[in-house]
């Protein structure tokens, strides 16, 4: 018994009934003594009349008896419903009854879950990069201080921008209820992705010059808003689909016209996360107006609320306008200043045209998903 | 020569029975300060398992029989018969199947509480009277105790 016998004990008891009898026997000349310790621990009766004997009782079936499988570990194991009185046991455990609650509320698969919710995890866990490596950091290049100025301005704008994206996910994370496992793994991911995201753009930043660019007042705003939806589809909405989505259009832009190999690379790393930031949330919001297409009034007043409450506010700085411009001009001269203004004007209808799309597979008619893009924040996440 | 006793007192009296004095108990045996140290059965096969002594290194003198390691007393059961009564109904009502009282069996090392019982102890009542560790009035008396 002091070399975990018990185990061998158990296991045989394991087979019995209460009231059943069981003889032990061995070498050990402390037998006796450690089983009658260990019986009476766990509710057995040693009799040791003619050898050991062991009456199994009853206090293993009792523990287990009002214990619950919490579904199974496949996405095929997910549940309609997960109880807070799970805990946090694994999805496909026996659950002892008892034990605290969990303090989640999003306890529901529709409140939370898409069924392409494992993939994107899969593939988010598989496309982490090492910011350290992925970019040519040491990569020689010189630009005119007016169109490095630009690049600053955009990155330290990007940066708040990406810190808002990280916090919004970071703070549902521990209100999903971890039956919703594959859920609570890709914005886990997600988090990981914008604090990579964070960093690149401030290594950016800092790479030629001492001082980043500006923070407008405006552009805080419009990203408190996002801080402040406490709904989980409602965020989803309006970061995710709206905000990130209007990303993606940006950051390809910044990819295709950044002057230099370093904002590039960096663009097109971001680019790739967000598209499967976009993707969660898009297709999540697409699982839950099919299962309740009244969401839709509630999406809709989403934008119109968040609207309104930046109805007072600048939106995107001009600072930020400005060194897009200059930025895609990639020089400080009249006709590279004018092509840079298309450019960015060509970019605002992307943006538009992209957020009705999306707008419209999650069921919105043409002229509604028009009148709600134009809603958007000017800040554009 | 009458053997000298050696008490590890750690939180007796204070919550009920404490592994901690049987522990000490056991390594003192093993640092060679004492010839034999009293404990459970259970307590000397945990004290195998957990390294605090070496498995197999110790042999067992003698054993007592079974007692009762816990008792609930009432000192005047005539004065308050319904509430002694209805503690001892909710006591014999805890039952292991009921995931709210479970824990607090676990805690106490029981499986269910049984009824009272006085017999078993006359050993130890011996012990504790040639120790004199009670004076004839049930004071404590011995010097040297700190719970």
């Amino acid at each position: 018994m002091e070399q975990g016998a018990h185990l061998l004990v158990d296991n045989a008891l394991a087979r019995l009934a209460p009231g059943d009898r069981l003889t032990v026997a061995g070498r050990d000349p402390h037998l006796a003594v450690h089983l009658a310790g260990w019986a009476r621990a766990r509710g057995h009766v040693l009799e040791a009349d003619d050898g050991l004997v062991l009456v199994k009782g009853p206090a293993a079936g009792q523990r287990w008896q009002d214990s619950v499988r919490a579904g199974g570990p496949g996405a095929d194991g997910v549940l309609a419903r997960a109880p807070v009185s799970w805990g946090l046991a694994a999805r496909g455990a026996l659950v002892e009854a008892g034990g605290p609650s969990l303090a989640v509320d999003l306890t529901e698969r529709d409140l939370v879950w898409t069924d392409v919710a494992p993939r994107l995890y899969a593939q988010a866990a598989a496309s982490q990069w090492d910011p350290a490596t992925a970019i040519a950091w040491n990569e020689p290049f010189e630009l005119p201080p007016e169109i490095e100025g630009a690049v600053v301005q955009v990155m330290t704008y990007l940066i708040e921008n990406e810190q808002a994206a990280l916090d919004v996910p970071a703070r549902f994370i521990g209100r999903v209820h971890p039956h919703y496992r594959e859920v609570v793994q890709f914005l886990a991911t997600q988090v990981a992705d914008e604090a990579r995201h964070v960093e690149v753009f401030t290594r950016r930043a800092a790479l030629r010059r001492r001082e980043l660019g500006t923070s407008g007042a405006g552009g805080r705003a419009s990203l408190q808003t996002l801080l402040q939806e406490t709904d989980f589809s409602l965020a989803s909405l309006l970061l995710s689909v709206l905000g990130e989505g209007t990303f993606l259009s940006l950051l390809s832009f910044l990819e295709r016209h950044a002057p230099d190999t370093v904002t590039r690379q960096v663009c097109r790393l971001a680019l790739q996360d967000e598209a499967r930031h976009v993707a969660y949330g898009q297709s999540h919001l697409e699982h839950r107006v099919a299962v309740d297409p009244s969401l839709r009034d509630r999406l809709r007043s989403a934008v119109e609320r968040r609207h309104d409450a930046l109805a007072d506010t600048a939106g995107l700085q001009t600072e930020v306008l400005d060194a897009l411009i200059v930025l895609a001009a990639g020089e400080w001269s009249p006709p590279g200043i004018a092509r840079g203004f298309g450019l960015v004007r060509a970019l605002q209808a992307d943006m538009d045209e992209g957020r009705q799309r999306r707008l419209g597979r999650l069921g919105f008619p043409a002229d509604e998903a028009a009148a709600l893009s134009a809603l958007h924040t000017r800040n554009f996440m | 020569m009458t053997p000298a006793v050696r008490r590890f007192d750690v939180g007796v009296g204070l919550h009920g029975d404490h592994v901690g004095g049987e522990r000490a108990a056991a390594k003192a045996l093993l640092a060679g300060e004492v010839d034999a140290a009293c404990m459970v059965d259970g307590n000397h096969l945990l004290f195998a398992q957990e390294g605090t002594l070496v498995a197999g290194a110790t042999r067992v003198l003698a054993q007592t029989g079974s007692y009762d390691h816990c008792n609930m007393t009432a000192l005047d059961p005539g004065r308050s018969h319904t509430a002694v009564d209805r503690f001892r109904r909710l006591l014999l009502g805890m039952d292991y199947g009921d995931p709210a009282v479970r824990p607090l069996l676990d805690l106490e090392g029981l499986k269910r509480w049984r009824d009272g019982r006085v017999s078993g102890y006359h050993l130890l009542e011996a012990a504790v009277d040639g120790s004199a560790f009670y004076d004839r009035k049930g004071a404590l008396s011995a010097a040297d105790y700190r719970p």
